[in-house]
């Protein structure tokens, strides 16, 4: 890939987008087929879209000693990214600089993304979740945060066009839980991928249980995730056209369905999971879409009339050198799809602070509060896709006025993230029990093969003092500053924890399970108290909330359509635009929110260029 | 003193992991990890746990719980050859090199080089048998196939 | 001495012995060509192993069809039992009878055999002279004791014509719904099949039939003046001439004429540094009675077995069972490299190595 820098400067285009992740790389490729001319700016290193160049991502990640989510994607300090090794806890009033972020606590944020071409999708797990009807009216319903301005019926085509971009599989009867519906006759693109055994198991147990809160009966089930990994396709979608399975880039033989490698993060060895090479490449062979790595946006550029006129960007040869050349980007349309917390970053980086003053404020997340427990017999996790079910019944209700609700992932990594095994247990085996030979093996034996998790994704609700900030003094290699991230969990959240904690237990109680949860101040960084009693979080990578969309320009920076209120040819795409979260991952809503943007972007571009006409006619 | 033996390596491994030499053969990478102990260890303390270990190995006579207390006695209490022992049985499990003590350095091969913790290649961590006593495969590598993990491991 | 052109098929039941033996020549390639794959170190020949896992692919692909034919004309394909699987060193069951086959460690000598199973058509005249016609000895014969003695198959393609002919041949005089009377239900489709290699073609008629043996034809010996677009996703050239480029080291490109590759040059290293040594034509029996490794070759091919019983009842009405059939191929994978990895004791020079023979069930 060539960057002619000198070229993109000459040209104006219809649209530049700012990150080629799933949302850059689904509106170029939306618009680039319709015949806009698109330029994407990619901070990320250069990479050939072969399979080859892929496989050294695979083998950073086997060579890696912590084989955390951002592991197979070396860092780069021209555009750094957060990194799970450096999140520790906070010491009051002693901001955490060890990372890319400058943590100020209280609570580090715990969640990562990706710097590199595809983003975030490269690592992310796949899940697929809708969010629920209610969840778009979390202020008027529950009382707290922002009414989302579009419902989840105007929303609703866009989920299906993101599922079939994703690719997703489901069997939509197994997804008309609480208040979901469907289309009528509507069928994802690919059957279910396969519960793991751990999920017939713990299915069974939890039969016909119900959970009291407040008085008020749930039911508890196991659904199967819908998620972006290719399975046996279903020949009744599309109304009987069917769907065919889209392999790895460069290789689309390989990754027809999912393997099995238990390695959705960081990496899908085949690429059975969608990841955002695979539109990215689509983009390009529209002919119309420029793409440019190592480009690094810095400055978005106002006009006097309030409106964009360009995005400045830095050029870099070198991950390892500072050295590079400034550009500046020109278009119609600019769409900043950098990730949350690079929006609200840039945007604070050109002084754009928005009227209502909400640019980087809300950051939320999913606390992802793991339980782990072993199953009385063995279920053989540490196989298949990391997830492939969850309890999805308690993500709405009451009881939301008054704590988070969650959802239930169930875990078939044993106890890798939960616990770090089996690295922690056959060191600890080694040595602190002197074991070793048959022992040893044995001992692996007894616990392993009955290890499971179950993560509780906690609904997080937005709070101004939650946010993205700047400071001169904290910048990267190329002068960019670094995030600035102010964070806590809130007592809503808190208390959930406290209703999840019980909830597993009465789960393991109910199915026999031993449980070995534990926290601890000593080695959870993430630690906190409610009521007398500890919990710790993980990050689900579920950044939102820094740009959120509203209904007009005092509650919100953006609109439905992810416009910008103060800078009409603006847009701000991704998560950063969800004024709430709810419980369930956001990727599949914000793709939603994607090709709906797409759509109005087409429609803008259009008036435009027929305005062009009628004003060049009248001359 | 003539070189280490990979055979009595090998001998040593299958004591210290409880796995078959078949199967310690069989992952393709001892031989990394043979050359990670003597280019750490230096061929004299490498000798000398093998050496040691042959010799219980013959003390024992084919009694497994005598072989077992004499390993523990001589071997992984040794403050000398008992940390290389105890990596060696890390490596075959996890596929990683794990760094020394200083203490062990002063105190028996200050000239020794030292490796921090690393992996010792990406086929040793596809190969750690900590999979296998797990009755599981690494992740990321030696893929089951499409809905495998929809079935129990002890039906067939 | 006559090629086989015209239909020696005369009956439907010719037909099915046809076809079957077909299945048989199908899987009797992938073995060796498992072995070359498999003896290849991790991260080495890097371009020779895509190539050869490619074939692989394909030969997998080719047994489908093969079967979808058959079991479209209303015969029963058979895979799990004695006398289906080859006992290397072995000949083709399609009568290829001037070499012979064997399980070979990526070498030199197993490229030259692999070239020969997948040689194109219009053998050169004086292959023919020294053909080494042993007819009594052959599977083949066994299995079709009416072919005319004077007819011998010289390429794998010449047998799948032969069947074209056949077929066609039986439509005429009985008509098609008389010759396809195979349960449309016991078509494997893409649902199950899914590892590449082409497109899988559900069979229930003339046209389809036709279709599935000339992708296998195609895919396999691809007989053209020209190479056309060759790496077009990788799997495009014909196997004999992606087995040339390994032994020319060197990639065809668009426009190249056969035998002259002027693309891309690689390197393939024959040497133990990328290739472990593995007994040529191992057995179980070679290994010591009670030894770790005699316990290992039998897992080995209790594997594989279980796998060939699998794939009968996919191919018999149970389709799904191609999901479990595609476990127990990474099973059998894995087990045959910890077989690849082990010296043989006492052996100096080889390793063992996985022997792909059919085991009869206790009980």
């Amino acid at each position: 890939m060539l960057n002619n820098h000198r070229e993109v400067e000459n040209n104006h285009y219809d649209v530049v987008i700012v990150g080629a992740g799933i949302s850059g790389a689904i509106l170029s490729h939306e618009l680039g087929k319709q015949g806009f001319k698109i330029l994407v700016l990619e901070a990320g290193k250069t990479k050939d879209f072969n399979y080859p160049s892929y496989l050294d991502y695979l083998d950073t990640f086997y060579t890696a000693l912590a084989k955390v989510p951002d592991s197979p994607y070396p860092r780069n300090p021209n555009a750094p990214q957060p990194d799970v090794l450096d999140i520790q806890a906070i010491t009051p009033d002693k901001p955490d600089k060890k990372g890319y972020f400058v943590q100020m606590g209280p609570l580090p944020y715990g969640s990562t993304y990706t710097r590199v071409p595809g983003g975030t999708t490269m690592h992310w797990l796949g899940t697929c979740l809708r969010m629920l009807p209610e969840d778009f009216k979390l202020q008027s319903n529950y009382g707290h945060g922002l009414d989302w301005p579009i419902s989840y019926d105007d929303l609703l085509p866009y989920y299906e066009m993101a599922e079939r971009e994703i690719g997703v599989s489901a069997n939509v009867d197994e997804q008309k839980y609480l208040t979901l519906k469907f289309t009528p006759g509507y069928e994802y693109p690919m059957h279910k991928i396969p519960q793991s055994y751990l999920d017939q198991k713990l299915a069974e147990g939890v039969a016909g249980m119900t959970i009291s809160y407040n008085g008020v009966e749930h039911d508890v089930f196991v659904s199967s995730t819908p998620q972006g990994r290719n399975s046996i396709p279903n020949e009744n979608y599309d109304g009987g056209k069917g769907y065919t399975p889209v392999g790895a880039v460069g290789n689309p033989d390989l990754g027809m369905r999912c393997e099995g490698n238990t390695s959705c993060v960081p990496i899908c060895p085949v690429q059975a999971k969608y990841n955002a090479l695979k539109t990215l490449s689509k983009a390009l062979d529209t002919g119309n879409v420029t793409l440019l790595t190592q480009s690094v946006a810095s400055e978005v550029l106002l006009g006097e009339n309030g409106l964009v006129n360009g995005i400045l960007y830095k050029a870099y040869t070198e991950p390892g050198s500072p050295e590079h050349t400034v550009h500046v980007a020109r278009g119609t349309k600019y769409v900043l799809a950098a990730h949350a917390v690079e929006n609200a970053k840039l945007l604070l980086q050109s002084g754009i602070t928005s009227s209502s003053g909400l640019v980087g404020k809300n950051l939320m997340d999913h606390p992802v509060m793991n339980t782990w427990a072993l199953m009385p017999e063995k279920v053989w996790g540490y196989r298949g896709p990391l997830s492939t079910s969850g309890i999805e019944s308690l993500r709405g209700g009451e009881f939301r006025h008054e704590r988070s609700a969650f959802r239930i992932e169930i875990g078939n990594d044993g106890w890798n993230w939960a616990a770090g095994d089996p690295y922690n247990l056959v060191i600890n085996l080694v040595d602190n029990e002197n074991q070793f030979g048959k022992k040893l093996k044995d001992s692996i034996n007894a616990v392993g093969p009955r290890q499971f998790r179950m993560g509780f994704l906690m609904e997080q609700i937005p709070q101004e003092t939650n946010r993205v900030t700047i400071d001169p003094n904290y910048t990267d290699h190329l002068g960019n500053c670094r995030p600035v991230i102010h964070y806590d969990l809130p007592d809503y959240v808190r208390k959930g924890m406290q209703v999840a904690t019980e909830t597993a237990e009465q789960i393991y109680a109910r199915i026999g399970a031993e449980n070995h949860t534990s926290y601890s101040p000593k080695t959870d960084a993430t630690y906190l108290e409610y009521e007398g009693q500890g919990y710790a979080y993980g990050g689900a990578g579920h950044f939102a909330g820094t740009h959120i969309m509203g209904t007009t320009p005092d509650n919100s920076v953006v609109d439905s359509y992810q416009r910008s209120w103060d800078h009409d040819n603006l847009y701000l795409n991704g998560c950063g635009s969800f004024p709430t979260v709810g419980t369930s991952n956001p990727t599949l809503t914000m793709t939603a929110l994607t090709f709906r943007t797409a759509d109005h972007l087409a429609k803008e571009l259009k008036k435009a260029t027929s305005d062009l006409t009628i004003t060049g006619s009248a001359h | 003193m003539s070189n280490p033996n990979t055979e009595d390596f090998y001998a040593l491994s299958v004591v210290l992991t409880g796995f078959s030499a078949f199967e310690l053969y069989g992952t393709g990478v001892g031989d990394e990890y043979f050359d990670t102990v003597k280019h750490v260890a230096g061929n004299d303390i490498t000798n000398e746990l093998l050496t040691t270990f042959r010799a219980v190995e013959a003390t024992a006579a084919g009694n497994e719980s005598a072989l077992e207390a004499l390993m523990q006695s001589e071997i992984l209490a040794s403050p000398k050859l008992g940390p290389i022992a105890r990596n060696i049985i890390k490596m075959w499990y996890l596929g990683n090199w794990y760094e020394l003590p200083a203490d062990w350095y002063a105190a028996y091969h200050s000239t020794g080089n030292k490796r921090h913790d690393h992996v010792i290649s990406s086929q040793a961590y596809q190969e750690g048998l900590a999979w296998r006593a797990m009755e599981t495969k690494p992740m990321g590598a030696k893929w089951p196939g499409f809905g495998t993990w929809g079935e129990p491991l002890d039906v067939k | 001495m006559t090629t086989a052109t015209k239909s020696y098929i005369k009956s439907i039941p010719e037909l099915h012995q046809y076809l079957q033996v077909a299945i048989k020549l199908e899987q009797a390639t992938i073995p060796p060509y498992l072995c070359a794959l498999y003896t290849i170190k991790p991260d080495q020949n890097y371009d020779a192993s895509n190539l050869i896992r490619s074939v692989v692919i394909e030969e997998m692909l080719h047994m489908v069809l093969a079967a979808n034919v058959l079991n479209a004309v209303g015969g029963q394909p058979f895979i799990d039992r004695p006398g289906f699987v080859a006992d290397y060193p072995t000949k083709l069951p399609d009568g290829e009878e001037d070499f012979e086959v064997s399980l070979l460690p990526f070498s030199p000598a197993a490229i030259e055999t692999f070239l020969q199973i997948e040689r194109p058509d219009a053998p050169q005249p004086e292959r023919l002279l020294a053909a080494k016609v042993a007819p009594f000895e052959h599977a083949l014969r066994k299995e079709l004791p009416d072919l005319p003695p004077d007819v011998h198959f010289f390429t794998i393609g010449m047998f799948y014509e032969a069947i074209i002919e056949g077929l066609e041949t039986l439509c005429e005089d009985l008509g098609e719904s008389n010759v396809f009377t195979g349960d449309p239900k016991l078509q494997i489709t893409s649902e199950y099949y899914y590892n590449g290699g082409g497109y899988i073609v559900p069979v229930t008629n003339l046209k389809e039939a036709k279709k599935a043996l000339k992708e296998i034809i195609e895919q396999g010996e691809g007989m053209t003046d020209e190479i056309d677009d060759p790496h077009k996703f990788g799997s495009e050239l014909a196997h004999y001439y992606r087995f040339q480029e390994i032994q020319l080291q060197r990639f065809y490109r668009s426009g190249d004429l056969p035998d002259h590759p002027t693309g891309a040059t690689f390197k393939v290293d024959y040497s133990q540094d990328s290739v472990y040594p593995m007994i040529p034509n191992p057995k179980t029996a070679l290994y010591p009675a009670g030894s770790e490794l005699r316990q290992a070759s039998d897992e080995f091919n209790m594997l594989y077995t279980d796998l060939l019983a699998e794939l009968q009842l996919a191919f018999n009405g149970e389709p799904e069972r191609l999901l479990p059939a595609v476990g127990g191929m990474f099973q059998l994978k894995y087990k045959a490299l910890e077989l690849i990895r082990n010296p043989i004791p006492g052996n100096e020079k080889y390793n063992a190595g996985p022997s792909f023979e059919y085991l009869k069930r206790g009980n």
